[in-house]
Formats: C-alpha cells, structure tokens, sequence
C-alpha cells in the first residue's frame, strides 16, 4: 500500500516535467471589499474552452500552452474581469472581485456557476450560501446552519429535543462535521434546537451525502464541511443582533498597524439568556436555575509572503443547566486550528494543519457543603494532517495527504468530595489512527469527467489501558489484558475506493454515478430512544468492530429555463457493517463493562431523492422529497428478524419558499412533513408482581405520528445608510400550532381506574421571535 | 448515576414548560398480541406451601383484569428426586403440598395447560444468613438526603457464590406491611452493598428508610441468582420506557419459561430480623 502510493507521488512530481512549452497562470483570488478569499471562482481560458476553479483557499493554478489568451474570472455575485494575459513565462496573478451592488439584489443566493449542479462531478452534495440561510424562518429567530441543511431531500432532522441529523439512514455520529478542519463531536446547543455554529461566523458550509472524495474519511455517512470567515483585510466592521433568547456580536478587522491584506481576523460571539425568565418563574425552586449556553469563535489570518500564510482559528462553545449550588451540569465542545498554506510552485499547493478537539460534559452534585461528587466525560483528539493540490494541466487536479489522529476517550471519571467514599475511573482509552489518501479530478472528454480516489485507513487502540474479554454469553468477564504505554492492543485496517463519474448529455442536463466506501472507528454509544450530551463517544476495540459502509448513487440532473429552475433526481443504495444496538438497560455511565450491553449487526438503506430548485428571481426557493427505506438486522433483536431502524423516515418534505415583496422587505416561509419514527408500543399486557406490565412483540413495529410544520418569517431591512445598516426579522415558528408527538407514553389510566392509556408529550407550539441585526 | 437521564429530561421539561409543552391522552392504534401464559411463582428455603399463579395476557388497552389460567396441570421436581404435583386452590393460583426447599438444588417446574407445555429450571442459591442486626437514630442533619428518625441495619457474609441480593423492609407486627425499600425493591449486586470482586466480606442491609420510635421493622433479606437478578432490573426499566422521549428501548424482560411464555420461575433463600425500635 505505501509502495503503491508513493509511486502515485512520484508520478505526480515527474509528469510536471514532461509539459513542454507550457505556462503556468495561478495566484489567489479575493472579494475587494473585504480581503476574503473565494472559494469556487470560476477562470476561464476563452480560447481554449478550459477552466479552473479556486480552492477553498482562494487558491488557482492553470497550465496552458505559450500564447496570449483572454481570461476571465467570474463568480456569481460579483462582477466578472476579463483581461487578456500573454504567457510566456509562469506568472503569478492574484485577482481582486468586487460586488456589482445592481446585479447584487437579483442573484446573491447563488455561490456557484449557473450550471455548476450539472456540470461537477459532485453529487449528493448540498451548498449553503449564508445569505440564503439568514432570510430563512427559525424558532427563536436564530439562524441556524444546521436546522436549513435538514430541509434538504436525504437529510432529515432528529427532531425537537433531540441532537443531530440524519443523513440517508445514518445516525447522527455518522456525520463528519469539520469547523475549520477540526471534527466537531456534539454538533447542537441546549436539546439540539440550536447547532453550535454560529452564523456571522461561517463563511461556507458544504454537505457531501455521497460520492465523498478521498481526502475525507473517518465517517460513514456523510461529511459536513464548514469553513469560517476568515476576517475582513480591508476595513473594520462589527455586526451583531439582538434577539428574544440570544444576541451575538462579531467584529471582524485587520490588524492595525499591519500593510494591506496582510494580517486580519475575526471574534464572533453569542450568548442565550432564556434563564432570565426562569427568576421570575412562580415555583422558587426554579429561579435558582440556570439555564443558557454561548459559543466563542475566533480566526487570524496572517500572509507570511506570497508563498506562505497561516491561519489559526478556534472554537468555544458551552451549554450549563444549573439548580442552584446543588446540581449542575455543563457540556460543549473546544476546537483549534493552526493551518500553514504553502505553495512550493504554481503548481503545487499545501495545507499542513494542526487541529485540536475535544468535547466533554461534567456533572457536580452537591448534598451539603461539603458532600457531593463530580463525573466527567468526554473524548479528545489531536489531529495533524496535510494535503496537498497538484494541478499538473486542465484535465487533471490531484490531491494527496495524510493524516494521523491521536484520540483520547474518556469514558468516566467520578470524583467524591466525600472522603469516605472511593473516586472511580472507567480506564481510559487510547488510540491512534492514520490515512492516506491520493485523489484525481479528472476531466476524461468534453463530455466525460470524473473525481477517483483511493483512501488507506488504519486504526490502533493503544496502551496504557486494558480490555476485558468476555465468556460465550458476551457478560462475564473472562479475561483482563493490560496494555502498557504505546503498546498495540488491536489494529484494522482498510482500502477506501472512491469513484464519482458525471456523463453530460448537453448544457442542460447530466447524468451522475458514485460509488463510495467508509470506514469509521469511532462510535456513539445512545442506547436512549434520544440522543442526548451523555451518550458515550468509544473507540473500535477487540469486541466494536469498525464500521463500514459501501453506498452506491445513481442521479439526473437537468436544468430549465436557462439555468433558471434546477431540477434533480437521485437513487441510491447503502449497506453498513458492523453496526451497534443494545441490549435492554444498557447502562454507558461509568460503565467498564459496557461493551457487553452491545448488539451488533447489519443495516441498509435505499431511497429516492427529489428536487426542485428556483435560484434566480424574486421568488426562490425548493421543494425536497425523500422516499426512503432504513432497516436493520441484528442476531440479538427479535432473532434476527429485520426490523426498522430508528433512522427510518419513509417520506420527507421540506418546501422552502422566499418572496421579494419589495427592495426591503422579504417574506420566506418553510413547511415541513415527515414519517413518524419507529418505534416501539406495547401490543398487549400482563399482570407480573400485582403490577401491569407491557408486552412488546417486535422491535420497532409503531411509528410516532406524522411530524409537521410550517414557519415563516419576514425580514425588513432598514434604508440603505452608508455606514450603519440593520434589520428587523419576525418569525414564527410552527404557524398552525401543530402539537407535533415527543414522545408517547403508557400509564394506568387516573380517570378510568382499571385500564390502561396512551399519553402524548407535544413540547412546541406556536413561537413568535423578533431580532433586530446590525451592522457597521 | 443513571440520573444524568432524568436531568436531561428535567431540562427538556423546564424547556418545554417555558414555552408550551402539553401532555393529552391519545387514541392509538395498536395490534393485539396473541394470548400468551404468563407464570409467576417461586420455591424458597422458608416453609412451604409455595404458590404458583398462573395467568394470562390481554390487549393492551382492554380492561386490566387479567383471565386465570384454571385447571393446568403443574407439577415441581428437584434434583433429589422429589415431585410435588400442585393443587390449585383458587382460580389459577397452584400450591405445593410437601415441597420443601433447599439451596443448592434445582428445580423444574412443568406446566400443562390447553394443551401446550411449558417448563422452567432454576437453581436456589446457596443461603444467606444475617448474623447481627441493630438500630440506631440520625437527626438527619449531616445531609440533605437524609430524614431524621431510627434506621435498622443488619449484616451478612457476603461469600464468592453470592453476587445478587434482595432486600425489603416490612413494617407492623403481625401483619407485616411492607415499605420502600432501596432500588424499588428491585435485586441489588453485591459491590452495591460494598462488596469487594471474589473477596468474603462482612456485608450491611441497610433499607436506608427511616423508622419511628416503637416500629416493629422486620427486613427480608433474599439471595437470589443472576437470571432473576435480570429479569426483575429489565421488568423495572420496562416499566419506564416508552416511545420517543428519554426512555430506554422497550424489550420484554427475559422470562425463563420456555415454549413462549411470560413471567418468571424463581428460586432463592431468605433470612429475616426482626428490630423493635425503642
């Protein structure tokens, strides 16, 4: 395997030399306002009817024979340059864009070329432009980047008080989601109403469902790539909101005293406030409560010389509930960036990063003063990784890296205030993983074009730790092994194929395959019928074996009315491995022996994707289907026989729509409609100890009844100054008042002594929200 | 520790009820399971006669009166050779005539009814015995959890064959009534009493309740085996869960009856004390 890829490596660095008379055009290209990169400019060599793109660094690099050639770079929002550039000689050109402020109102929303969705390679991939996403209708009024994703078709929200998304009939820890290249383990704020990104921050954000390129793995069902703003170059400016539960502030600058485009960054920060209510909460027990969280996030950017930049960003985020000094409880995520951008040519690119991650949650109880006790957990990586871009000519952009993880799980820690009882450690867990990876974009013909891929993947739990092995019945420990420092305890291994093809049949239209294979070694344990902030992050061990997942997509594309109407259809099929259930009570808080309350076993997933998509105008917006099917099969649940899973949704509609009414005021409505999720309802009864008890027939059998939901929102924005500017948003969320099923429960019945009943729990009704946002 | 679930759903509530969170009793579609026999019953190394209640399932949302399983054959046999063919006394409650109980024996319970068979072997454990048992009294300020009033205590040889207890606590004199007990009454592990992996170690029962003056506290202690220890742990956390929200995933407990049915056949030894608080 490291022979192979080294040959691919040095493969790579000889072809460079086989290029006769051939110049290289490349440089980095920027929005003027603000110094920020572009990501996905288009440049265009007339002549010869080829073309790049920047990378997410702003980053381009174009091989063409000697010549003069007119090239343009264009990028939808912005006004496109046109100039005539004679190569005789490698040169090096960075472009400045500006905002063309008329064209700006018609077609902000779009961030690629007009026909990028039939023309790329890429499937099963979701773009979000932030200005999209800020006119959107959210409960509190808080915009949301991962709540707009769900309204994608084959991604599916977990539902209210429940954390993460679903994606093709992956669980939530299935998704990679990356901020700034640092993996983000718990990706949502207080019940998973809020993700923890905060919007003034991000830049972009790209969800790959399937067909994901070699330089990510790690993760089986999808990956969630969002990169922050990297801080305006050009001028200071602060933009902030003020709203029912939350305000955020975000100042962005360049470094005072620094040359131009030299030095920047940006601090972006957010608070909730909902516990202000709680002090006036008629029970007094409640207004010692806390109840809030924040996130800080920060970026530098500083551009050494025009070879060499760096960027450190970071991430902060906290969610505490509190009863006075008796109870708290506090959990989030910490992630940091050190990224090196180096270019060694005009040809070759890198980015060296070094990336720290880490979420953990606490608990503190205290009895008296001076009794109580504490446990914490949580998991912690160290992540060091480089990739590097090679575009050796226009047919070809290779990638290649490498990545090695260190990861530290924290499955317990109990510490006791109370000397006379014993602190207590659920051993922790060590393990090192490392991948390599080398990937071509290859455009094969005019009308063939393709993005292959290989990834390695190797992963080791390593010592100090120990395991435990268990006797044939999977519970009584048999065997304890002790692993010393740096010692391997177990090792896996595995290819990766990656492959996505795009056929274009003319202007208008293209047909799409992907093939991917995933391997993930760490696992979420959340034996709840909910995700929650304690469900336990373990490594593959002797017993977990790593998942694995092999999906197969098939899709249409095919745009009308001059690119005016996207329209899409996609099919596809996914099979995990070695997937995880559990045994009934299983128990992950200090548990050492949980890896005996696991079930492991097989699932599958097939669905069609529908969508319809309106990017141009003064009415926008889609309509997403999911047609979908999600089962498992697990040795230790009902012997075997298939069953639904709990990601299942069999239908899935989001319709978004977003209408101009005038230069200031935008009015954008959602509706929402899914299958209710499996789950399990007793089919009958018994008495068992002078008590009823319920009796189960199969796992998964009911379905929670239909969720649905409509919001909307107007947005008024103030007359256009030339300094200050803000804007009014009133939202509403679930308009209609749906009490929308929670959970259901079965109790004895109070009324009706004797029998027995089903009881709904609805949490949100209708919720208006106003929040005022600033900018200057 | 499993709290941290019940904080989260606290939190969830505190959310909700912030805002708007309702609760309603709903009509709901379910199937109707088929009719299954549902046994319940024991054989301990106290006296005799033991009863075995034989039942049967309904639909869920039917009337809580559950239809006796009358006339059954039963019989119980140990692994010394002795049979005791059960007489039933009332509608589907089967009573031993001369069985007497020993640790350390199996028993097999065999259950004709309609027709169909059914059976269940089990292992007593060996016997607990408490050695020594006092009371004392606590004004309860040490600590928020705790009441003031007299609390009984009792201990054991905890030995390397006994990993799983029960204890209740019985209030009154002749007519015992019984009182929460510690883990809902449910059976304990021993390292939850504080017992030590493979070490005999001198072992407390405490029901952690708090007594009044002139109680009369009678606490049962039962050694029981793992099988029932899961079964009573599942039953319980069975009872708790539900669709959605924070329960656990709904599964039957594990009976030990075969061909299907529902229940449990359980051996295990008891020992009691008694403790009049002054």
């Amino acid at each position: 395997m490291k022979a192979s890829s080294i040959i691919i490596t040095l493969f790579i660095f000889f072809s460079s030399f086989s290029f006769g008379q051939k110049h290289t055009l490349s440089g980095y290209v920027i929005d003027s306002e603000s110094g920020e990169s572009l990501i996905g400019v288009t440049i265009y060599v007339e002549e010869m009817k080829v073309g790049t793109v920047t990378n997410v660094y702003g980053f381009y690099s174009l091989t063409v024979p000697e010549g003069t050639y007119n090239i343009k770079y264009s990028f939808i929002g912005f006004q496109t340059i046109a100039e005539q550039i004679k190569l005789t000689e490698n040169i090096k050109k960075d472009v400045e864009l500006g905002t063309n402020s008329e064209i700006l109102r018609e077609v902000v929303i779009e961030a690629e070329a007009e026909d990028d969705n039939v023309r790329s390679t890429e499937m099963s991939t979701v773009k979000m432009n932030m200005s999209e996403i800020e006119k959107l209708p959210v409960l509190f009024g808080e915009v949301d980047v991962l709540k707009t994703i769900t309204l994608m078709p084959g991604v599916q929200s977990a539902g209210e008080g429940n954390t993460g998304f679903y994606v093709r009939g992956g669980g939530p820890d299935q998704n990679l989601i990356l901020l700034d290249e640092a993996p983000v383990y718990n990706a949502s704020h207080l019940l998973g109403f809020f993700s923890v990104f905060n919007a003034d921050a991000v830049k972009e954000m790209e969800l790959m469902k399937g067909g994901i390129p070699s330089e990510y793995g790690g993760r089986l069902s999808s990956v969630l790539d969002i990169k922050m703003n990297e801080g305006n170059q050009r001028k200071t400016t602060v933009k902030g909101g003020l709203g029912l539960i939350a305000s955020r502030l975000t100042i962005e600058s360049p470094f005072f005293g620094a040359t131009k485009d030299k030095a920047s960054f940006i601090v972006s920060g957010r608070r909730t406030y909902a516990d202000i209510f709680l002090k006036a909460a008629p029970d007094t027990s409640l207004r010692d409560a806390k109840l809030y969280f924040y996130d800080l996030s920060a970026k530098v950017n500083y551009k050494l010389n025009d070879n060499n930049r760096i960027f450190l960003s970071g991430y902060f985020g906290r969610d505490v509930f509190a009863f006075g000094d008796s109870f708290g409880f506090n959990w989030g995520n910490t992630t940091g960036t050190a990224r090196w951008n180096h270019l060694f040519n005009d040809k070759l690119f890198m980015n060296t990063a070094f990336v720290y991650s880490d979420y953990d949650y606490n608990f503190n109880i205290n009895f008296s003063e001076d009794v109580g006790f504490g446990l914490k957990s949580g998991i912690q990586d160290i992540n060091l990784k480089t990739d590097l871009q090679y575009f050796p000519n226009t047919k070809n952009n290779i990638k290649f890296g490498a990545n090695l993880i260190h990861h530290t799980f924290i499955p317990g820690e109990f510490v006791s205030d109370n000397i006379d009882s014993d602190n207590f450690a659920v051993v922790e867990k060590k393990a090192f993983e490392y991948s390599l990876y080398v990937g071509n974009d290859h455009k094969i013909t005019d009308r063939i074009s393709s993005n292959y891929g290989l990834r390695w993947n190797s992963f080791s739990v390593i010592g100090p730790g120990e395991e435990y092995s268990y006797e044939e019945d999977g519970e009584t420990i048999k065997d304890t092994v002790v692993y010393e420092q740096f010692e391997l305890a177990k090792t896996y291994g595995g290819f990766e194929p990656r492959i996505s093809v795009n056929y274009t049949l003319n202007s208008q239209s293209s047909i799409k395959a992907s093939y991917n294979r995933m391997r993930q070694n760490v696992h979420l344990l959340s034996p709840s019928t909910s995700g929650t902030p304690i469900d336990l992050w373990l490594p593959s061990t002797s017993i977990i074996a790593p998942e694995i997942a092999d999906q197969v997509a098939l899709g249409y594309f095919r745009n009308f009315s001059k690119n005016k109407y996207e329209t899409s259809v996609e099919v596809y099929y996914k099979d995990m491995q070695n997937q995880i259930d559990y045994k009934q009570g299983t128990n992950i808080i200090l548990n050492p022996t949980v890896e005996s309350e696991l079930l492991f076993g097989r699932g599958w997933s097939y669905g069609a994707e529908f969508l319809i998509r309106k990017r141009k105008g003064s009415f926008t917006g889609w309509i997403g289907y999911t047609l979908a099917r999600t089962e498992r099969q697990f040795d230790g649940v009902d012997n075997g026989v298939v069953y639904p899973s709990r990601y299942d949704r069999t239908h899935d509609i989001s319709v978004v729509a977003s209408y101009t009414i005038s230069e200031r005021l935008t009015l954008a409505a959602t509706w929402v409609y899914n299958t209710g999720n499996a789950v399990t309802f007793p089919s009958g009864k018994y008495e068992f100890g002078g008590e009823t008890i319920n009796f189960y027939t199969e796992r998964n059998g009911y379905r929670m009844p239909a969720y649905h939901r409509g919001d909307l929102s107007l947005t008024l924005d103030g007359k256009k100054r030339e300094k200050f500017n803000s804007s009014w948003n009133l939202s509403i969320y679930n308009i209609y008042n749906r009490m929308n099923a929670y959970s259901i429960s079965f109790r004895d019945s109070e009324t009706a002594p004797g029998t027995t009943e089903a009881v709904q729990l609805s949490l949100f009704g209708i919720i208006p929200a106003i929040t005022w946002n600033f900018k200057f | 520790m499993k709290n941290g679930l019940k904080y989260w759903q606290a939190m969830v509530l505190v959310l909700g009820i912030g805002f708007s969170a309702c609760e309603k009793v709903i009509e709901i579609d379910l199937n109707e399971a088929d009719i299954k026999l549902v046994v319940e019953g024991n054989v301990t190394n106290g006296a005799g006669p033991y009863l075995i209640k034989l039942t049967q399932s309904g639909a869920y949302f039917g009337e809580s009166t559950y239809n006796r399983a009358e006339g059954a054959s039963v019989t119980i046999s140990d692994d010394a050779g002795n049979i005791d063919i059960l007489v039933e006394q009332d509608a589907g409650m089967y009573y031993t005539q001369n069985l007497q109980g020993t640790p350390g024996r199996s028993y097999t319970l065999d259950i004709d009814f309609n027709d169909v068979s059914y059976s269940s072997t089990v292992k007593m454990p060996v016997a607990v015995v408490v050695d020594t048992s006092f009371s004392y009294e606590d004004d309860g300020s040490s600590s928020l959890f705790v009441d003031p009033g007299f609390y009984v205590l009792g201990s054991f040889m905890d030995t390397k064959e006994l990993d799983y207890y029960r204890i209740q606590a019985f209030v009154g004199g002749d007519s015992l009534v019984e009182v929460r007990t510690p883990w809902d009454g449910n059976p304990v592990e021993d390292f939850q009493l504080g017992a030590i992996d493979g070490v005999s170690s001198q072992l407390f029962v405490n029901p952690f309740i708090a007594f009044k003056s002139q109680d009369t506290v009678t606490i049962m202690l039962n050694s029981v085996n793992k099988n029932s220890y899961d079964y009573f742990v599942s039953l319980s956390e069975s009872k708790a869960s539900g669709g959605g929200g924070f329960g656990s995933i709904p599964q039957n407990p594990p009976s030990n009856i075969s061909n299907g049915a529902l229940g449990f056949f359980d051996a295990y030894t008891e020992d009691q004390f008694t403790v009049v608080i002054d």
